[in-house]
């Protein structure tokens, strides 16, 4: 096999491959943002005292994590206009991965909000705290600390999945080395970077979570 | 002495169809200190617990201060009071916990100022003088900006009293405070405890603590299989043992 | 089969591709299983080696699953895709793309099955290997008897979660054109642009194969809690 590995399709678009990285990241941060909004409201319902509420938080959670991925993707970009709602491919795939996470994320607050010790929390309704000021002041802050964690990791789990808007042409990692692979034809070279780009930037986000838990958990 | 302070007539709880205790009747006098003694599943924590409601009860009545407390009887049917009526109702009880539930999140002093801030709603140096008087009247000035898990849990328990006094109660109910305790801190938390009924504040202890209780108490109550069998001041308790039963019960602890 | 009529109502279109779902269910179904199985396999056998073995052996293996975790399935399946098209071709040899699928598959299911084996075998006391050490247990007899028993609890809700994983995951393989559901949704949407209603439905369809698997990996968590005890 005669293969002569020429870096330089990389090097020429290092800014390419940077922006890609960028934009990349932004997708996951803002879905994580809602994802995490969401799926606090849908958690709250999930443990409220409501039949109907709990039950509707579990379809929305059993729904969104048993369909691909990719299928929402594409209802919500490609079929959501035929009912006349028409989003561009950003706002679509943001929205997509929202809803997606959200559902991630209401199991992780339900576990941390169910784990609380019950002594605690009726040490609030012994000084006369109301349940929405339990909720508040004990309840969340207290759910808040112990699933800081799961929510960093989760953050690396939606920056892999930001390689899924490569689908609906979105401008990240994986479409740019798609098209630079079709242009130049340097199939092992471009996608050896792109790999790259993804593990370690993966590894750091994990190495800066590690640190912030650690250096938060003097408290 | 005038009226009592806390009157529980005919006082009942079950569990589905387990009766945990009924027919309860206990007065408590402002400024006394009653002790609640039995084994396990007497019902004793659980009717300390109806008190200030965080234990339903479905017979009888409790009145505090002359108000009923969790329910009231309107066309002859009992209804639970509201959320914001109970909140209110609880402000009048402190209780200290076996597991002393400290907020894990806040220091000291925030534990201390939470009720303060958010129920009372005082404003914020004041609430701050409240408590600092407080955790100084338990020995802990200067563990005010420690946190929960800092503390160990007799200095923890302490936090916990001057957490529920803070709220001026009328009466502060202990639930079986020093229980989760290791056998050298206990001391440190009867003392505290000691000084409180020195100092006339109203409360009900319910303890295995037979010493503490000999010592301290003006009412001792002894409650056995969901019943109360006994109330006697601690000598007609502790040494005439005024019913059968308390021969049996106290043995355990060679008294 | 190419009418281009808009009078023809959207249920009898579908009823006539009835047959084109099938094979593209079909298709998802066999990747989705082959990976599934070869891959809980291979992942078994990269933990025991992750696990027990020494130094210089799980280095490699750690190293591979450590940038399989890594990376996003959509861009392992793109390097296999390539990687093997390209190396195959000079070799002269041919690999249908459903091969190549579930090979990527194979790949990305092992690695997270490694880790849960990993995660598992760790949890396990040593005191246990030691104790059947001193009966005169060969290593094997205990990690069939003593070890893997005790895992499998630990291990079967995660591996359930895989399979489900595995199964949205082979939606990607519609982007290197192999011709499984989904890319069968993308063509019936070319030729009837009705995509809210298509898509839908084999989301659903979807959902449905995962939530099947969801419930039967419930029933066999019991029934495995049942004999440990």
């Amino acid at each position: 096999m005669n293969y002569h590995f020429n870096f330089n399709v990389v090097f020429r678009n290092i800014d390419v491959f940077l922006e890609a990285l960028v934009l990349a990241l932004f997708l996951a941060v803002v879905s994580l943002t809602l994802a995490i909004i969401i799926g606090l409201m849908i958690a709250l319902g999930a443990t409220s005292n409501h039949k109907s509420m709990k039950k509707a938080a579990r379809v929305y959670v059993t729904i969104f994590r048993n369909t691909p991925l990719l299928i929402l993707v594409y209802i919500i970009y490609f079929g959501l206009p035929d009912l006349g709602l028409t989003l561009s491919k950003n706002v679509a795939f943001i929205f997509t991965l929202s809803l997606y996470g959200a559902a991630y994320m209401t199991e992780v607050f339900r576990a941390g909000l169910e784990s609380i010790p019950k002594g605690i929390i009726e040490a609030g309704y012994a000084i006369g705290l109301s349940r929405f000021q339990t909720m508040m002041d004990i309840k969340l802050p207290i759910m808040f600390r112990s699933v800081l964690p799961s929510m960093g990791n989760y953050l690396i789990s939606l920056f892999k999945d930001t390689s899924l808007s490569s689908a609906i042409a979105i401008p990240e990692i994986t479409y740019i080395t798609k098209k630079l692979n079709v242009q130049s034809f340097r199939t092992f070279e471009v996608w050896i970077a792109a790999a790259l780009l993804y593990v370690i930037t993966s590894y750091l986000m994990a190495r800066i979570i590690n640190l912030l838990e650690r250096k938060w958990k003097i408290k | 002495m005038g009226e009592p302070l806390l009157k529980i007539s005919n006082l009942g709880k079950s569990f589905g169809s387990v009766k945990v205790f009924e027919n309860a009747d206990l007065d408590v006098y402002e400024g006394e200190v009653v002790s609640i003694i039995g084994s396990s599943g007497s019902g004793k924590t659980t009717l300390l617990r109806c008190i200030n409601l965080l234990e339903q009860f479905q017979e009888g009545i409790i009145w505090l201060d002359g108000n009923e407390v969790g329910y009231k009887v309107e066309n002859g049917k009992r209804k639970r009071y509201s959320e914001h009526i109970i909140s209110q109702q609880r402000q009048m009880t402190g209780m200290v916990f076996q597991q002393f539930n400290l907020f894990p999140h806040m220091t000291a002093l925030k534990n201390v100022m939470l009720g303060l801030i958010r129920v009372k709603k005082l404003p914020h140096k004041e609430a701050e003088e409240i408590s600092l008087k407080w955790l100084e009247r338990v020995g802990l000035s200067d563990k005010v900006n420690s946190y929960p898990a800092q503390l160990s849990g007799g200095q923890q328990q302490r936090v916990a009293i001057a957490r529920a006094l803070a709220m001026n109660p009328r009466i502060v109910l202990f639930d079986e405070a020093t229980s989760a305790l290791d056998p050298e801190l206990v001391g440190e938390v009867l003392n505290v405890i000691k000084q409180l009924a020195n100092d006339g504040i109203t409360m009900i202890l319910v303890t295995h603590e037979m010493r503490f209780a000999y010592d301290i108490s003006d009412k001792v109550v002894f409650m056995d299989a969901g019943k109360i069998a006994a109330i006697g001041t601690p000598k007609e308790i502790f040494e005439d043992k005024i019913v059968p039963r308390l021969k049996e019960f106290l043995y355990n602890f060679n008294i | 089969m190419f009418d281009i009529s808009t009078n023809t109502s959207f249920f009898e279109r579908f009823w006539n591709a009835k047959f084109i779902i099938i094979d593209g269910l079909n298709n998802t179904l066999i990747v989705s299983f082959a990976a599934i199985i070869l891959g809980t396999i291979l992942g078994l056998i990269i933990g025991l080696i992750i696990t027990y073995g020494n130094k210089y052996i799980k280095l490699p293996f750690k190293a591979l699953v450590d940038i399989i975790r890594g990376l996003p399935l959509l861009v392992t399946i793109f390097i296999i895709y390539y990687y093997l098209d390209f190396i195959l071709k000079s070799i002269g040899i041919t690999m249908s793309p459903m091969v190549i699928g579930i090979i990527a598959l194979t790949l990305f299911c092992s690695a997270q099955i490694s880790e849960l084996v990993r995660g598992a075998l760790q949890n396990i006391p040593k005191q246990q290997i030691d104790a059947g050490r001193a009966l005169g247990m060969r290593f094997y007899q205990i990690l069939k008897d003593i070890l893997l028993p005790q895992a499998l609890v630990e291990i079967l809700p995660p591996w359930v979660n895989s399979a489900t994983e595995i199964v949205k995951g082979s939606t990607l393989l519609s982007l290197v054109s192999i011709s499984e559901l989904m890319l069968v949704g993308k063509q019936l949407v070319a030729r009837h642009p009705k995509a809210l209603a298509y898509y839908s439905i084999i989301g659903l369809i979807y959902f449905t194969i995962n939530t099947i698997i969801e419930y039967g990996g419930k029933a066999l968590e019991k029934k495995v809690s049942f004999v440990n005890k």
